[in-house]
């Protein structure tokens, strides 16, 4: 089952993005085209969603090339991974890609496999991604939500102390620990010490 | 009856004539007594630290050759012509050599010349010269010609250099380049069908449709640019002439002869041995069968660098190589049925049955710096000319064989202009190349 998503297809060469886009449908994706970066550009700032969606950009364009493109996605802080496809086995041009952030990197002629799968790893990176970002933003809602109290007393139990040696560092009765203790696992909504000890480094983050 | 005026000294005359020539000239007797200089031939030992006595009057110039020729392969080439001019066997002879002193490059030409034109006896002169030929022995400075041929060479080096970078560089990836776009979207269309097909089910039929729309018109887009490469390519056939083969062999040997000397090696040609080459007009792009010829010679020279035969007189730029005969690239040409046939012969390792396998693929090559266009570039100009290049191993031993072969045009200049190439391409096809051509592609 390939991954939820939207795959961004930007080439000036007409045929060859139907192409991609007629491949990437034989394998019930979907995909978008677009003739420019500037267009592309465009119809971001006009709301097309980033999230779910990845991006096959070709480094070869008139106007804006597609290194180019790539390293303005990353300067506005996109958090759609980006498959570069170049028509010449370059490598400086490849790791200057790489270092920009790119997720991957084809050169024509590829097999249709080589691209499907970095478009179903770039998708599941971005949904990986997105599912980490998520779970810090709740992370820190929750932590948001404990007294000051409370997150004394959740640093230690993630320390791995337990209640009795935690009521003697706070000099606090080990029942007051356990109410605290019961009442800090409500707000971060978690179920076992793991989610909690998760949900703290993640909130830390 | 005499040219000379009354009352002068015809044989006076003659001294004073020879002393005030320009150039450096000795007049030899048969036995290779120097019986005359001019001035300009003393000044220059003396210059040069001669002790005027090696090479004066009264001393023996072969001898002087003979002694030299251990060291110096020109000397003792010139011995020999001396000699033949004395004995009868031939009138004259001339040859370009590099003296160079410490400080700078200089070139020379000798010309060894019989003097038939006076009978000493009849000026009275001793009966032992009588019968026998004077022979005229003329050292004439060319070192800012051949220095211009070195700038010409060297230019004409830089220039093949650019334009391989040129032509192979950018052409090659931009016609890479447009030819990937249509191959990328006609294997994505055919990839997507294939599993579109996989999937099963009553799907697809106006989708695969499309896939097969467009895979058809991506097929003649790649066709068309292929239409337009080899337009470009004719387009270079424009520059046809009718021209003599022969003297291109002998301009490029000469040009390029001072640059294969510093790789350590020298050229023959048949020509120079004995059988004089007889005109042979070919209809032909020069610039581009001069460029088959450079590249014939310098694969020959690498070659032999290879076999590390040739190195004696590598790197000593100015010296003249040893005459070992591993060190000679044979150029000789040879006239068939309706076709004129170029061989450059070298004695390096010769080829593997492997690497003939592969001669013609492009960027295959078995050097450490080549680019493995050389052969397929001749190739294709060859064929542009109906004619055909080959690389085989020597039948008379180790070394490799290289071949061009065109058709010859007919002797006098055709009506046609020569740069229609469909002209060329039909009228042209003497029988002898049209059917090597099909046997080679049907073998």
């Amino acid at each position: 089952m390939p991954p939820e998503g939207t795959v961004y297809i930007v080439d000036d060469d007409s045929a060859v993005r139907q192409s991609v886009r007629f491949l990437l449908t034989s394998v019930r994706l979907q995909s978008e085209t677009f003739a420019s970066a500037n267009e592309f550009l465009a119809k971001l700032e006009g709301g097309i969603p980033e999230a779910g969606a990845c991006v096959v950009l070709d480094v070869r364009m008139p106007g804006m090339s597609g290194l180019e493109l790539q390293e303005k996605l990353a300067r506005r802080g996109s958090p759609m991974p980006v498959i570069l496809v170049t028509g010449h086995g370059d490598v400086p041009m490849a790791v200057r890609a790489m270092k920009a952030g790119a997720y991957g990197f084809l050169t024509k002629p590829y097999q249709d496999q080589e691209l499907l799968d970095l478009v179903n790893g770039a998708l599941a990176h971005e949904a990986s991604q997105r599912d980490a970002a998520e779970h810090r933003r709740l992370a820190r809602e929750r932590a948001g939500r404990l007294t000051q109290r409370e997150v004394e007393v959740m640093a230690l139990v993630v320390d791995g102390l337990a209640n009795k040696q935690i009521a003697a560092s706070l000099g606090v009765a080990e029942k007051t620990v356990e109410s605290h203790r019961a009442s800090i696992m409500r707000k971060m909504e978690a179920d076992s010490l793991a989610q909690l000890v998760r949900m703290s480094i993640a909130a830390a983050e | 009856m005499s040219p000379v005026g009354a009352g002068i000294d015809s044989a006076a005359l003659a001294l004073a004539l020879i002393e005030e020539l320009p150039a450096h000239v000795a007049v030899l007797d048969a036995s290779g007594v120097i019986v005359a200089t001019s001035g300009a031939w003393r000044r220059f030992q003396e210059e040069n630290g001669g002790d005027g006595g090696a090479c004066g009057i009264g001393a023996n110039y072969l001898k002087v050759c003979d002694g030299a020729a251990i060291a110096c392969r020109d000397a003792g080439r010139v011995a020999r012509a001396i000699r033949a001019v004395a004995a009868g066997e031939t009138d004259r002879f001339h040859h370009t050599y590099e003296c160079s002193s410490p400080t700078e490059r200089r070139w020379f030409q000798i010309r060894v010349q019989a003097m038939n034109a006076t009978k000493p006896t009849d000026a009275g002169g001793s009966p032992g010269v009588a019968k026998s030929r004077l022979v005229m022995v003329v050292h004439q400075s060319i070192t800012e010609s051949e220095s211009r041929a070195e700038e010409r060479l060297a230019r004409i080096t830089e220039a093949a250099h650019a334009s391989r970078l040129c032509n192979i560089g950018t052409a090659t990836v931009e016609l890479i380049h447009e030819i990937t776009q249509p191959l990328a979207s006609v294997r994505n269309y055919a990839a997507g069908s294939l599993r579109l097909l996989a999937r099963g089910g009553p799907t697809a039929t106006a989708e695969l449709r499309e896939a097969f729309e467009v895979i058809t018109r991506e097929v003649a887009r790649a066709e068309e640019i292929i239409r337009r490469a080899r337009a470009f390519a004719a387009r270079n056939e424009a520059s046809r002439s009718r021209f003599d083969l022969s003297a291109a062999v002998r301009e490029v040997v000469s040009l390029w002869s001072p640059h294969l000397r510093t790789l350590g090696c020298r050229v023959e040609t048949d020509e120079s041995s004995g059988s004089p080459w007889a005109d042979a007009v070919v209809t032909a792009d020069r610039a581009q069968i001069e460029q088959v010829l450079i590249n014939g010679l310098c694969n020959a020279a690498d070659a032999m660098k290879s076999a590390g035969a040739g190195a004696a007189g590598a790197g000593g730029v100015g010296t003249v190589s040893g005459g070992s005969a591993q060190g000679v690239i044979e150029v000789a040409l040879l006239h068939q049925v309706g076709v004129v046939r170029v061989e450059v012969r070298d004695r390096g390792p010769g080829i593997s049955p492997a690497a003939r396998r592969r001669l013609f693929e492009p960027f295959h090559t078995t050097k450490p710096s080549g680019l493995g266009m050389g052969l397929t570039i001749s190739r294709s100009i060859a064929e542009a000319h109906s004619g055909r290049v080959d690389l085989d191993n020597r039948p008379d031993g180790v070394g490799a064989v290289f071949s061009l072969e065109l058709p010859v045009s007919d002797a006098e200049p055709g009506r046609e202009q020569p740069n229609r190439d469909e002209s060329n391409r039909d009228g042209n096809h003497k029988s002898g190349v049209k059917s090597k051509e099909s046997q080679r592609h049907a073998a």
